[in-house]
């Protein structure tokens, strides 16, 4: 795997364990500034983990991240500012409306905007996923999950970030929805530029949305690769996750 | 042999234990004392503890109050009368209810009904990654979700016990000058005479550091909830049940503190 010194995210030799499991072991790989990466894998296999570590939320037992040229020990509350995020089930704050959810970062650190221009900007945020201003007064708890999945990426969006993080971005929606989703998140990284980090195991995602994708199995990368060569590998891990076979290299305890 | 092992390793494990979450909780407090000082200040979510913890709770303490000291009366009385000390009614209720029951049932009422809603809604929030996602908005969990409720909670208690203070005594008037035969003049006159500040501002200092505990066992408790619905279950039951008890310990340390030399 080349380590190009320009990476916009570098991991080296990154291990984390919970107690007795082990879940990472040793890995290493780097994103391109302006590339759209998926990590794939199976349930619990580690992908949460790898993203919560290069976001910081996750101390490493031993190698080390890089973002932006910055290692993650070193980051502080206002590098957060070029990062966004969406989270599975959207993680939207229960006790503000839509819009106060989308504006939460423009309102507030020392460049924040006022009410007015802040409500302003999400409302064309919200448009730019698809919602009219019918939700921008709603709480979470009265949208549907694929509505859930649109305001936590107009929140991941708000403040044009360079890096842009998608945890399972169609976990949960029906296939129609999952096309609509994948292909909004295809369009706002190919608008923006932003580099992309995607975890997923639906494979429609990988392809519509990433250039490059990682096959993570058993604590390692068993795969690493163009997303437009996923279906012609012959590497027996991806050729079995990508089938969705029960036999192969991959033992998954069900 | 080898069940002593097992006893003596069952100890060693639960005093390891105790002193790691007892290190977890003075980090914690020493970092919520930090963000108290240092910008950005989340006005509106001061504002939003302040109505939750304080506002919200009068209407319980009120009544609490009020019936505490009624109660008191009555009891004061009976007790009294053996003594021959029907006329201390007065002053024994405003005593009780300014140094003991003002504080400790105001505490006790605000720590059922706020430390345990504190804990469900950050413990929650957890469970929902909301936490992960404030650090993903550049903003602090500790200084947004914590800071704001001990800073409320320190501040608004006092208040409610001060209220708490006004009802119970009013209590204690109502049953005295209605059941016990007291002249409503002679009851204001007496509570006035043999009530000293200190024991009101006793009484206050016990209200404000209840309500530091209050809110700082609810959040520490809400954070540190393990995942899935049972864990906010547990952190609720955890956060009434440790404030309630360290409310009652720490009555009596600061009661030793301000009559002990009485």
């Amino acid at each position: 795997m080349t380590m190009l010194n320009e990476a916009a995210i570098q991991l080296e030799d990154v291990h984390k364990a919970f107690g007795d499991n082990q879940v990472l072991r040793g890995i290493s790989f780097s994103v391109q500034p302006g590339e759209s990466f998926a990590l794939i894998g199976g349930s619990g296999v580690g992908k949460s983990v790898i993203i919560k570590s290069i976001l910081g939320l996750i101390p490493l037992d031993r190698g080390r991240i890089i973002v932006n040229g910055q290692d993650n020990r070193d980051r502080k509350e206002s590098d957060y500012s070029r990062i966004g995020m969406l989270f599975q089930e959207g993680a939207l704050f229960d006790s503000m409306p839509v819009w106060q959810n989308v504006a939460f970062r423009l309102m507030r650190g020392k460049n924040r905007l006022s009410p007015d221009e802040a409500k302003t900007l999400a409302i064309t945020k919200l448009k730019r996923v698809g919602l009219g201003s019918e939700v921008t007064e709603k709480y979470p708890s009265e949208l549907s999950g694929g509505m859930k999945k649109r305001v936590g990426l107009a929140r991941a969006i708000a403040s044009d970030p360079e890096i842009i993080f998608f945890d399972e971005p169609t976990t949960g929606l029906d296939p129609i929805r999952a096309t609509v989703i994948n292909n909004l998140i295809r369009g706002i990284v190919d608008e923006s530029k932003a580099t992309a980090v995607t975890i997923t195991h639906d494979m429609e995602s990988v392809r519509v949305i990433s250039d490059r994708a990682a096959l993570l199995h058993d604590g390692k990368i068993v795969w690493l690769g163009e997303s437009k060569n996923l279906q012609d590998s012959d590497n027996p891990y991806l050729a079995q996750f990508v089938e969705g076979a029960a036999a192969g290299p991959m033992d998954i305890a069900v | 042999m080898n069940i002593a092992l097992r006893i003596l390793a069952r100890i060693g494990r639960n005093v390891l234990a105790i002193c790691g979450e007892t290190g977890r909780f003075i980090i914690f407090f020493a970092a919520t004392i930090s963000h108290l000082f240092r910008p950005p200040f989340y006005g509106r979510e001061f504002a939003m503890a302040l109505m939750s913890i304080g506002y919200m709770s009068l209407p319980v303490v009120g009544l609490t109050a009020l019936f505490a000291g009624a109660a008191l009366a009555l009891q004061i009385y009976a007790g009294g009368s053996r003594l021959s000390a029907e006329a201390t009614v007065p002053t024994v209720v405003a005593i009780g209810m300014v140094r003991e029951l003002g504080p400790v049932l105001c505490g006790l009422m605000v720590a059922g009904r706020a430390a345990s809603a504190i804990a469900a809604e950050i413990a929650t929030m957890k469970v929902t990654e909301q936490i992960d996602a404030l650090v993903t908005l550049s903003t602090h969990p500790t200084k947004f979700l914590v800071t704001p409720r001990v800073l409320a909670a320190t501040l608004v208690l006092p208040i409610l016990t001060g209220i708490g203070d006004i009802l119970g005594i009013l209590g204690g008037f109502l049953v005295g000058t209605t059941r016990l035969n007291f002249s409503p003049n002679t009851y204001v006159r007496t509570t006035m005479q043999f009530l000293e500040s200190n024991d009101v501002i006793s009484g206050l200092v016990k209200g404000a550091v209840f309500g530091a505990i209050i809110a700082l066992i609810g959040c520490y408790s809400g954070i540190r909830s393990t995942r899935g619905a049972k864990g906010v279950g547990q952190a609720t039951t955890r956060a009434v049940a440790v404030s309630s008890a360290l409310i009652i310990a720490s009555n009596y340390l600061l009661t030793e503190l301000f009559f002990s030399a009485a």
